[in-house]
């Protein structure tokens, strides 16, 4: 980076407290844009600069210190790709871009219906009809302006899917059905990319993680030519905090593998139901 | 021979408020047929008219039993089988 760059940088930098008190350097928002449009950088640029600097943008200091400087730039550094934006997508969009995910890949051909209103947080009234991908990149730029997004409205397939998810660091499955479930599982292998998948039936849910060298789905459901195309969900519904948990669930995956930090679900499944408070991670053989 | 059969708190209607329950049989349906003696009904929210799962998921020492011989996978003493919902939805 241009050293008048980070010279600038320095100069919009000020000394604040966190809440315990201690000193950290911050830039704000309004000083990141700034310069990003002086030099013609990207924003995203100049906040990566600025954490290699150990200033921190303002937007992220409550992920500090959970979260050190360095960990801060890597995800920035990083593309997330999400498929399916309808509840379980619509949250990780939500969740990835306020933590900072530098670019974000959203796929979702469908559009907003009246039955999305119980759970989906992209969705609204004045949606109705909307396409969910262009909702999904409309919210981030409203959240974080550093992040990029390439958005796609359309369903992934097997002619589509390795070409949609291209670029993507880690792809996160938030489809509602298991056909284009273990579609979207080729595609990530075929790019080398781990695949976080997170499901939900009523009050349960599930996630794991798949590495491309991973057996993967099939551990989980079987052999797809046997399956049905939706699960026990067809029955008893989607319900929010469900759906809420399980995304989170997923986002937190993403964040570990990115980070090499934490307890990954590689060959296990995580089973939650929050009725009953129950938290079970199952081995999968 | 003892078989252990396990299911999540959100399916222990089926098993008369027990999230566990033993069972005997040389495989899974003889199990899930020992089952529906004792709980009337446990097979039907099971196999589907068809004779498929339709809605579940069924691992034999954590195994999905769709990738080995299905209901006729053959169980030994001390084998779990654990049932949870099968979720898609997103």
């Amino acid at each position: 980076m241009d050293a008048g760059i980070i010279d600038t940088i320095k100069q919009y930098a000020s000394q604040k407290r966190f809440p315990d008190n201690t000193l950290y350097t911050s830039i704000s928002v309004q000083n990141i844009e700034k310069i990003a449009v002086n030099y013609k950088v990207r924003s995203r640029d100049i906040e990566i600069t600025a954490l290699e600097s150990d200033i921190v943008p303002e937007r992220y200091t409550r992920n500090m210190k959970s979260l050190s400087v360095t960990d801060q730039a890597i995800l920035l550094k990083s593309t997330v790709g999400i498929v399916g934006l309808g509840g379980l997508g619509g949250m990780a969009t939500e969740i990835l871009a306020r933590i900072g995910i530098g670019k974000l890949i959203l796929i979702d051909g469908d559009s907003f219906e009246e039955s999305n209103l119980n759970r989906q947080l992209l969705s609204s009234h004045d949606k109705i009809g909307f396409p969910k991908a262009e909702a999904a990149e409309k919210r981030v730029r409203e959240i974080n302006s550093s992040v990029e997004t390439r958005y796609h409205i359309e369903y992934l397939s097997e002619n589509n899917g390795a070409h949609l998810i291209e670029g993507s660091d880690v792809i996160v499955d938030c489809l509602d059905n298991l056909k284009t479930r273990f579609t979207l599982e080729q595609a990530a292998k075929k790019n080398k990319s781990p695949l976080v998948s997170g499901a939900v039936a009523g009050n349960t849910g599930q996630v794991t993680t798949i590495f491309p060298e991973d057996s993967g789905l099939n551990l989980i459901y079987g052999n797809p030519g046997t399956l049905p195309e939706k699960g026990v969900e067809a029955t008893l519904g989607t319900l929010p905090h469900a759906v809420a948990l399980v995304s989170t669930l997923e986002c937190a995956e993403v964040i570990k593998i990115l980070l090499n930090k934490g307890g990954i679900l590689r060959n296990k499944l995580l089973i939650i139901n929050p009725f009953e408070n129950l938290f079970e991670v199952m081995e999968l053989y | 021979m003892s078989i252990i059969i396990r299911i999540p708190g959100s399916l222990k209607e089926w098993l008369d408020n027990q999230e566990e329950a033993v069972c005997q049989g040389n495989t899974i349906q003889e199990c899930f047929n020992y089952l529906e003696n004792n709980f009337p009904g446990f097979c039907d929210r099971i196999i589907d008219d068809k004779g498929e799962m339709s809605n579940v998921l069924i691992f034999l020492n954590g195994e999905n039993i769709r990738n080995m011989e299905g209901l006729d996978t053959k169980v030994n003493p001390d084998d779990e089988i654990g049932i949870i919902p099968l979720a898609a939805g997103g």
